[in-house]
């Protein structure tokens, strides 16, 4: 009778064994469920904020593209001569980068050099003054961010907005050169030079510095070897990451 | 496609800027009659009989101008006009079957050049958008993976274009370091925009197929 009772219990304690195993497992598992449940959840939410944060750049972008773009471009049809169009056109040119470069693929300093050499072939041609793009030594190509990319087509574009502006120039050198882990930029005009052109100090000279300092580069402005103005800009660019 | 145009239809929500790519197509194609049409639907009634050429805005009041190139494809030459030209507003019109683009801010001469081009079979591409186009025809890892872009491939030359464009070189300097000519550079582009389109009309069957639209 003991025994059987022994027995009895033996077998009623390993049910409850297993049983209290049995719910054990089940709460681990609920567990488990619960946090995958609320991982999804924060990565959902997640999405969701990155979808609307989208979204509203993309309506950003086109009120910018219907209101600014349609405005700049009236603008540019109305301008009494081609100099004139260009101060509007340059003004086009930066809400594009805004558009644009901001949600763009981020590129190599190649890509950005070629886009900015498109951009001034284009310009130049449309009032007639001749691009001699030099490039004179091998360049990296390391990755550049948007950011970086920005800063540099900004401070060409003022720069050729500049010649275009004032100095009654037929013809812009553009050379390139990399030297001791900096990246030279050399604009040379042929027009009528620095001090010919007192306006030019103003409000484009000293963002195109601000933007030079960004670039942990430097800036200056020199009498052209062609007549004109040279602007110099150095910038340091890590040799790491050669094209393929 | 190399006579001049007699017929053109602009559509654009802009009544300055329709006006603005008249002049520039009256000054390419001396005589030509432009239509024009403010939005898709105002489009759409010219379909019937399509003039031969459409400059086309790509941000219509109601709809992407995309939709209209699909539909004027192979009917009519469709020139995107447009403010931003930057790769990824382009590249889908590009690969909808456009034959080219144009910036409307760019001063009636300009214009007219282009146009006149993109007619004699030398549509523009600039560098950004040569790297949208080498990204999308560049092999990929897996085999018969060419599959995904209609078996429509790059040649070697046509490659090469692509990738000294992409670098920011003039059709001329391309020219120069293939050692061929300018107009032979110009061909190969158009051979590239219209092997866009191709893989475009390729991939659109599939998506039928897939949907069950083909049988």
């Amino acid at each position: 009778m003991d025994r059987l009772l022994l027995v009895a219990l033996l077998v009623e304690g390993g049910v409850l064994l297993a049983l209290v195993a049995a719910l054990w497992r089940a709460r681990a598992r609920l567990a488990q469920v619960r946090e995958l449940a609320e991982a999804e959840r924060v990565r959902r939410e997640a999405a969701l904020c990155a979808e609307a944060a989208a979204a509203e750049r993309e309506r950003i972008y086109s009120d910018l593209h219907d209101d600014l773009g349609a405005k700049l471009l009236g603008l540019i049809h109305g301008a009494a001569s081609a100099r004139e169009a260009d101060q509007a056109r340059a003004l086009l040119q930066d809400l594009r980068d805004v558009v644009t470069r901001s949600r763009g693929t981020p590129g190599t300093l190649g890509d950005v050099l070629a886009d900015i050499r498109g951009e001034a072939a284009q310009r130049l041609a449309a009032v007639g003054i001749g691009l001699a793009w030099q490039e004179l030594d091998e360049l990296p190509d390391p990755p550049l961010d948007n950011e970086r990319a920005l800063h540099l087509h900004r401070i060409v574009r003022e720069a050729i907005s500049n010649v275009i502006r004032h100095a009654q120039a037929r013809r812009l050198r553009v050379r390139l050169r990399f030297s001791g882990g900096q990246l030279g930029l050399e604009l040379t005009d042929d027009g009528e030079g620095v001090e010919s052109s007192p306006g030019r100090a103003g409000a484009g000279m000293r963002s195109m510095r601000e933007r030079a300092a960004e670039l942990e580069g430097d800036i200056r402005w020199t009498p052209g070897t062609e007549g004109g103005t040279k602007v110099l800009l150095s910038m340091p660019i890590e040799r790491a990451q050669a094209a393929a | 496609m190399n006579a001049p145009f007699s017929r053109a239809l602009v559509v654009d929500d802009l009544a300055s800027s329709r006006a603005w790519l008249g002049r520039a197509l009256a000054l390419a194609f001396p005589g030509i009659a432009v239509e024009q049409a403010a939005s898709l639907a105002e489009a759409s009634r010219h379909l019937a009989s399509p003039p031969p050429l459409a400059l086309i805005d790509l941000g219509l009041p109601d709809g992407s101008g995309v939709s209209l190139i699909e539909r004027l494809r192979g009917r009519a030459m469709c020139v995107v006009a447009t403010v931003f030209d930057d790769d990824a507003h382009l590249f889908p019109a590009l690969h909808a079957g456009a034959e080219g683009y144009v910036l409307k801010d760019q001063s009636h001469e300009a214009l007219a050049d282009m146009l006149r081009g993109i007619a004699a079979g030398q549509p523009p591409l600039s560098p950004s958008i040569a790297r949208r186009v080498l990204r999308h025809f560049a092999p990929v890892a897996a085999p018969g993976a060419a599959a995904a872009n209609g078996e429509v491939e790059l040649t070697a030359r046509e490659t090469e274009v692509l990738r000294l464009t992409a670098k920011g070189l003039t059709r001329q300097e391309v020219a120069q370091l293939l050692d061929i000519s300018a107009h032979t550079v110009a061909g190969y582009l158009k051979d590239v925009y219209r092997k866009l389109a191709v893989g475009s009309r390729a991939e659109a069957t599939l998506e039928a197929a897939r949907r069950g639209l083909v049988g």
